[in-house]
């Protein structure tokens, strides 16, 4: 590759990975608007910088008697991002798709299971950008 | 096959570009994903498009349980308040290196959690003084809103407020850290969070079958925190890590079952159901060997 085009290709993915940056923190605070006083943040934060052809996983553990509630967010208006969850055997147990998109949803855990945590842009709405997914816990 | 690296904020341009061009070149960390066709509610769903490529968080984005929600279950089991256990606040003045600073901020504000769950006001106090120090000296104070720590100390004696109030502080600490790329320090916190919430519910559980259950349920979150403090440099982290293996290693004995049961969804109240069933057993000698364990790598933090 020349070095032109080699500079203008770094420079090209910079603008797009900055973009996303900045998206970031706003997206976030956006995101937190999803959950109420009765919700606990679990202290921590989910972040990926998405193409729509791609898929961010982690994993979590839900405890039993305990009700989660799982924010998902891309862009400023709702329902950009598809979130899925999957036990530890693999079962679908919720997907956010069936339902509109819905941005946050509700788990009431009745025994503790090991889950996936799957999420990506929904290719009708967004092409690339930052996606965001917060967990709190019901106090 | 297309491959992206899961990002920390604010990377610097150059290693970022460079880290572009690298993975566009050697898709090391992205897999294709599987066609596997999973079974739920009747339907055949496949669990990833075939085309799509699955994003790898890498180390720094493994979800860790909250240490705010053992000491809400020590709180619920009717545990006895035992002050002995927390990790006095005048050791902070002991910590001079960046990593011990940050295991003990998350050690600390466990032990924030534990005094609001037992109303012991004036402790509170001093502990949230000897984080807000600590935060000083990481460089995470300037990043968390003044609010908060405002808010923090307005509401000591409210139990609720100071749960809600400790998850935002280190959602935030989090944040700044993840943005400025100290994701080493980032995952400490979090390793020391969960070490002294470990070793609150091993108390417990000697106690309490509800804490012994949950004793058991850190297996999932063991395994990420090796993950998470694995290849750092410095010495004792070195050794911390070697022990968090052992402690996997006593983890893998114990005996665990699961069965899937059908979620159910109310779609009117935005919630599902997990009414999957699972145990754990932990037998005396297992809690035991954990605690065991659990001791020294605390020490390894607090000393």
């Amino acid at each position: 590759m020349k070095t032109p085009t080699l500079i203008i290709l770094i420079f090209s993915m910079l603008a797009f990975a900055n973009a996303g940056l900045a998206q970031c923190d706003s997206f976030a605070e956006d995101c937190d608007e999803h959950f109420s006083e009765a919700y606990i943040s679990d202290g921590q934060e989910y972040r990926a910088l998405l193409h729509s052809d791609q898929t961010a996983v982690f994993e979590s553990t839900l405890f039993g008697s305990n009700t989660y509630r799982i924010a998902a967010c891309s862009g400023k208006s709702n329902g950009n991002l598809i979130f899925s969850i999957y036990d530890q055997e693999g079962n679908l147990i919720f997907t956010n798709e069936e339902y509109s998109n819905a941005p946050y949803w509700d788990f009431a855990v009745s025994s503790t299971v090991n889950v996936t945590i799957e999420a990506h842009l929904d290719p009708n709405k967004s092409e690339s950008g930052c996606a965001v997914l917060l967990i709190g816990f019901k106090k | 096959m297309n491959s992206i690296k899961f990002f920390t904020l604010r990377v610097s341009v150059f290693a970022f570009a460079a880290a572009l061009v690298v993975s566009c070149a050697e898709p090391s960390t992205t897999e294709q994903a599987s066609n596997e066709k999973t079974e739920t509610s009747g339907e055949e769903v496949d669990s990833l498009s075939s085309t799509r490529s699955v994003v790898k968080y890498q180390g720094e984005i493994f979800s860790i349980p909250s240490p705010v929600q053992s000491v809400m279950l020590i709180k619920k089991a009717d545990i006895r308040y035992n002050e002995d256990l927390l990790n006095e606040a005048s050791n902070s003045q002991n910590y001079i290196k960046e990593y011990k600073k940050a295991l003990n901020l998350g050690v600390y504000g466990t032990d924030l959690a534990y005094l609001a769950n037992f109303e012991n006001n004036q402790l509170s106090l001093k502990y949230l003084k000897t984080i807000e120090s600590i935060s000083s000296d990481l460089n995470i104070q300037s990043a968390v809103s003044q609010d908060i720590l405002e808010r923090f100390t307005s509401n000591i004696g409210n139990r609720d407020s100071l749960y809600a109030l400790n998850g935002e502080f280190y959602r935030a600490g989090y944040r700044y850290l993840k943005e400025n790329e100290r994701n080493e320090l980032a995952s400490l916190i979090l390793t020391g969070g969960w070490v002294e919430a470990l070793h609150l519910s091993l108390d417990a559980a000697q106690n309490s079958d509800l804490l012994r259950n949950r004793v058991g349920q850190q297996r999932s979150a063991l395994n990420s925190i090796v993950k998470l403090t694995e290849n750092m440099e410095e010495e004792e982290l070195v050794k911390m890590n070697a022990k968090l293996e052992e402690l996997r290693d006593i983890f893998e004995e114990l005996e665990y079952s699961y069965e899937y049961q059908k979620p159910i969804t109310d779609k009117k109240e935005k919630t599902t159901y997990i009414n999957s069933k699972s145990s754990v057993t932990v037998t005396d000698d297992q809690l035991s060997k954990i605690r065991q364990k659990t001791i020294e790598i605390r020490n390894l933090i607090i000393s």
